[in-house]
């Protein structure tokens, strides 16, 4: 005979359903603190730094060079943003940004800890060349702003993934990507992310970090 | 003679069953890169998708475990609970990004849209005509609210997908919401007029 149906198992399952979607939601939310995971991602690293990997790039005057996470690296503090040279928007607006930052981290010696980089997730056309070309539009100075891309697609890969950085097709040959301006240590830490049309914010929080000096 | 006949027709059926709900999961896991490199075919094919492998897997479950289930799903109180909170999950972008970044949330997403598709004909069998305009209801309005908030952002509210692709989802979502309803409804008023037939 059927065992007798029960409202105390009804009752019991729908609960702990309940219950693990509540703790999911709680822990892909950050607290239902965000919805995207842009937003989410931006809540996530101040509250835990992920350690980046060290990364091998190189520049846009050739020479080969890692900003982070090995002996080579120099003490700094890293305003680094991610793009494409050919990019029509947030890209040339971000390098319009870089651009103005870095004319006025030259008049404050007290920014002589950091620097801005610029990094491509675009190696197919971004060589030497087009990254020059991008640093000679941009006026930037290789001592202040780097514009560089990683040595292998594998590095790309793998700071993307370490960083929540998400490039897609945008369907008429470029690319959509979160745009935004990471602050990442030396030691290869990545502390904080601003918005990319905060670079104020961003520096202002870099000078208050004891690398910055 | 007839008792015969009816088992050897379960038994097809159930056999049939379980090739559709294999051949829906086969489909989808081919051209799950097809299917999930766009919001729309995400969220309006794929989700329908897993649902009917679900659902073909359950019709081949054997009885008693279609009873064990049933004993704890009273009026398919728990089933309809289980649906609602899977379809609302993976309707928050954050959610369905994870779903592509992460292994271990993709094969929650897989797991929990099959077990939603088994969980659905039980539960519809069990529930009196009031409980199901709850659920139905409820899904709809929350289905219709996200598609519609899916159109009105100005951003882009998945990493993965572009907003182009977000509005026709958005499109998509609401229209399925005013299916499901209008579907729900044929069904549903005459099944309530059988039951009261002084009305």
């Amino acid at each position: 005979m059927a065992p007798p149906a029960s409202w105390l198992g009804t009752a019991i399952a729908s609960c702990t359903m309940i219950g693990i979607a509540a703790a999911a939601l709680w822990s892909v939310t950050f607290g239902l603190r965000g919805w995207t995971a842009e937003h989410v991602r931006r809540l996530r690293v101040p509250a835990n730094p992920p350690q980046l990997r060290a990364l091998r790039l190189e520049t846009s005057t050739g020479i080969s060079l890692v900003p982070w996470g090995n002996r080579e690296a120099k003490p700094r503090i890293w305003l680094v943003t991610f793009m494409y040279t050919r990019c029509p928007t947030f890209c040339s607006a971000l390098g319009v940004e870089f651009e103005r930052l870095q004319r006025e981290m030259k008049t404050d010696p007290r920014n002589a800890g950091i620097g801005l980089l610029s990094i491509s997730f675009d190696p197919a056309h971004d060589g030497v060349q087009a990254l020059q070309r991008y640093a000679t539009e941009h006026h930037a100075e290789p001592d202040r702003w780097i514009v560089a891309v990683p040595d292998s697609r594998a590095e790309l890969a793998r700071v993307e993934r370490q960083t929540g950085v998400v490039v897609i097709d945008d369907g008429f040959g470029g690319f959509a990507h979160n745009a935004a301006i990471h602050v990442v240590l030396s030691d290869g830490r990545l502390v904080r992310i601003f918005d990319f049309n905060e670079p104020e914010a961003a520096l202002a929080w870099a000078r208050t970090r004891p690398e910055s000096r | 003679m007839g008792t015969h006949t009816t088992r050897i027709t379960l038994t097809l059926s159930r056999r049939q069953a379980m090739l559709a709900g294999v051949l829906t999961g086969t489909v989808i896991l081919l051209f799950r890169s097809w299917l999930e490199a766009d919001m729309a075919r995400h969220m309006l094919v794929e989700f329908p998708l897993l649902l009917v492998a679900g659902l073909a897997t359950a019709k081949a479950l054997p009885e008693r475990t279609v009873t064990l289930i049933m004993r704890s799903n009273q009026l398919g109180l728990a089933g309809f609970t289980f649906v609602s909170l899977t379809a609302a999950y993976w309707m928050i972008p954050v959610a369905l990004d994870q779903a592509l970044s992460s292994g271990p949330a993709a094969a929650a997403k897989y797991a929990s849209f099959l077990a939603a598709g088994m969980l659905l004909p039980v539960s519809f069998q069990a529930a009196p005509l009031a409980m199901q305009a709850f659920f139905v209801g409820n899904w709809v309005w929350m289905t219709a609210t996200v598609g519609l908030l899916y159109q009105s952002t100005p951003q882009q509210l998945c990493v993965n997908y572009l907003i182009g692709t977000q509005l026709s989802t958005g499109e998509g979502l609401v229209a399925a919401a005013v299916a499901i309803a209008v579907l729900w409804c044929v069904y549903a008023v005459p099944a309530y007029l059988d039951m009261n037939p002084n009305m």
